[in-house]
């Protein structure tokens, strides 16, 4: 079974702390990053299996972290939650390598089955 | 319409806000064209300042929806994290329920303002003012 990490990456203190809580109480490792720099940084550190990336975040932007993300940490599962859908076409964020795409405000129900959905598919990948 | 071909006339008069002119004896045909051409204008201004309207209206949906997806997903994100831990019969579990409900109709009418397409109005306050119509806007 793979490690249940989870890093959240959105620029709004009280969205980060929602969703960390959130998915500290399902019983996974919730970690947090503000920036896309941070995100990576604290991959660098303890990598995440799963993610959940703002995509309007200050520098680099979600869209972008998700492809270095993807580039460097090639199992890992990341997930768009942006507030406004017309930012970046579904076709992009797909192109990207992100799984799914959230719409704000989202029901944390929905964040919580996307997580553990990805776990049973990496606990899939590992068997192998 | 002019009957003196004199060019400072035809000057004068497209100046003075004329968008073409015509000399008589006018040629009945010539005058036809001239008439469409009139009406292509016309055409290109109404879709000119529809098109604008509806820029306006997406930059407005943009910025309504990014501000407002923010604060809303805090709002609902904590509603749902108190409500996971009550049972219905519980002080709270009612005015929490309520909060969720009135978040999920927010979050309905962002949604829909973001499929926004077109620009439609519909009558207000008994037709003294036109608002945007979002259901047929997003449509």
């Amino acid at each position: 079974m793979v490690e249940r990490k989870i890093l959240v990456v959105d620029d709004e203190e009280q969205i980060r702390e929602v969703f960390r809580q959130a998915f500290s109480k399902a019983g996974y490792i919730a970690q947090t990053a503000e920036s896309a720099e941070e995100a990576i940084e604290v991959m660098g550190k303890s990598p995440a299996w799963i993610l959940f990336l703002d995509l309007n975040l200050p520098g680099m932007n979600g869209v972008e972290l998700c492809r270095q993300i993807r580039k460097d940490w090639p199992m890992a599962i990341p997930y768009a939650v942006t507030g406004y859908a017309s930012l970046f076409e579904l076709s992009d964020c797909r192109d990207a390598g992100f799984e799914d795409y959230f719409t704000k405000p989202v029901n944390l129900s929905d964040l919580l089955d996307a997580a553990e959905h990805a776990f049973k598919k990496l606990d899939r990948w590992k068997r192998r | 319409m002019t009957s003196k071909e004199g060019r400072q006339h035809i000057i004068e008069g497209l100046e003075a806000g004329a968008n073409d002119y015509i000399a008589k004896p006018y040629d009945i045909e010539e005058l036809a064209a001239r008439i469409n051409v009139g009406r292509r204008m016309l055409d290109l201004q109404t879709r000119l300042v529809e098109k604008e309207k509806l820029q306006g209206v997406l930059e407005m949906a943009g910025a309504v929806c990014h501000e407002l997806n923010q604060p809303l997903q805090a709002v609902s994100g904590w509603s749902e994290l108190l409500i996971m831990d009550l049972a219905e019969n519980e002080q709270n579990y009612a005015p929490l329920k309520h909060i969720r409900e009135g978040v999920e109709s927010i979050g309905k009418l962002t949604q829909k303002i973001m499929m926004i397409s077109r620009y439609k109005t519909v009558d207000y306050l008994s037709g003294s003012r036109k608002i945007i119509d979002i259901n047929e806007s997003a449509s």
